[in-house]
């Protein structure tokens, strides 16, 4: 099934009131979204709180989506206006600069201005990449295929039976059996960023 | 039993997950913090392949956004009403051929004088006469003819309901039943 089409069977739950329909979709584009932010946003306390209110405001708004465009692109509008609006709201407080936001890329140049990314974030987030291509390193080929053909390249399950002539149902268990491996390598430090936001 | 569930929610990160099945673990979702966490460490480690720079600080948001919507009564109308258009144009020329329909049948109904003294709706007249012959028997409260045209026109909101009753209010006045 394709993005789209997976996306459009969890909005048609969630416009038929099922709530966890929208966590899941939360869940699949909340990075996207957050580095989507951040790039108006630099500050990743405040990144996180526009992030919220888009979500939050997709969610409120979800019953007029009619599926015209992919929900998704849907989405990005709302974070960008999200985005925009909170940069809008900042101006208007005292500031030690001034910028003029008509300018092209004025929204994104705030941004670079306020970077406060740490050098303890920089170095946790390396941590975890060095962590997680060890990890992918070690898997079985099977397993390491199956998972970068889905997650890199976008295939479904039969998609990727087909690729790899096999069951879906073996595709659907070598992903997990990655997935799982993955987790279990990266845990410790996801748990660590967790415990300290701020750092 | 553990292995199985989490085998089910990598696939329902990737919508490869039956219906019947998907519903039964939104349902678990919902009361199991560990899932919900679990998946949302699969989600993070998709974008953390196709992009190593993703914000590891982006698990938090889900929990967030769940907590607020958790708090928030919101009932959704049924899904076919979120399509319908909210053009005021469109609502009240929409309202307006429903209540014309329902005016003429009432008219004509109520015998062939109406037809007569309204020679312009001869041709209407003519056409809805076979159900003056079941009048007896399709006896209809004209309010639910109402609500039964406006809940299936497609251009109504409340103001053009509003404008529909009071031309069904006329239409009942003139003492019209079938």
């Amino acid at each position: 099934m394709s993005d789209k089409a997976e996306d459009q069977r969890l909005v048609e739950r969630v416009q038929g009131g099922d709530k966890q329909a929208f966590d899941v979709l939360v869940l699949k584009y909340q990075h996207k979204i957050v580095k989507l932010v951040m790039r108006y946003v630099r500050d990743q306390s405040e990144a996180l709180d526009v992030t919220q209110e888009a979500f939050i405001k997709a969610y409120r708004a979800i019953p007029k989506f009619r599926g015209d465009s992919a929900f998704y692109t849907w989405l990005y509008r709302i974070a960008i206006n999200s985005a925009k609006n909170h940069i809008v709201a900042m101006k208007r407080r005292p500031m030690e600069y001034d910028l003029d936001l008509q300018e092209s890329g004025g929204y994104e140049t705030h941004a670079q201005l306020r970077d406060t990314d740490s050098p303890e974030r920089v170095a946790q987030r390396e941590e975890l990449r060095e962590a997680l291509q060890t990890a992918i390193d070690s898997l079985p080929e099977e397993l390491r295929v199956a998972i970068i053909l889905r997650e890199i390249d976008g295939m479904s399950y039969e998609e990727i039976a087909g690729a790899m002539d096999c069951p879906v149902g073996t595709v659907r268990s070598r992903i997990f059996r990655a997935r799982d491996a993955l987790d279990k390598a990266i845990r410790t430090y996801v748990g660590e960023a967790e415990e300290n936001p701020e750092a | 039993m553990s292995q199985i569930i989490d085998e089910q929610l990598s696939a329902l990160l990737d919508g490869e997950l039956p219906a019947e099945q998907e519903a039964l673990l939104l349902r678990r979702l919902d009361t199991e913090p560990e899932l919900r966490e679990k998946l949302a460490r699969f989600g993070m480690i998709g974008e953390l392949l196709r992009d190593s720079s993703a914000p590891i600080s982006a698990l938090s948001v889900s929990g967030r956004v769940s907590a607020v919507i958790a708090a928030e009564d919101t009932s959704f109308e049924a899904p076919v009403r979120a399509a319908y258009s909210s053009s005021n144009r469109l609502s009240y020329f929409g309202a307006g051929i429903a209540a014309s329909i329902a005016m003429l049948v009432m008219f004509n109904l109520s015998g062939p004088d109406n037809a007569t003294r309204q020679p312009g709706m001869a041709a209407v007249a003519q056409s809805a006469s076979p159900l003056h012959e079941h009048a007896d028997v399709m006896a209809v409260d004209p309010a639910r003819l109402t609500r039964y045209l406006v809940a299936h026109s497609q251009y109504t909101n409340s103001a053009s309901r509003q404008l529909f009753d009071s031309h069904l209010a006329m239409a009942v006045n003139t003492d019209a039943t079938w």
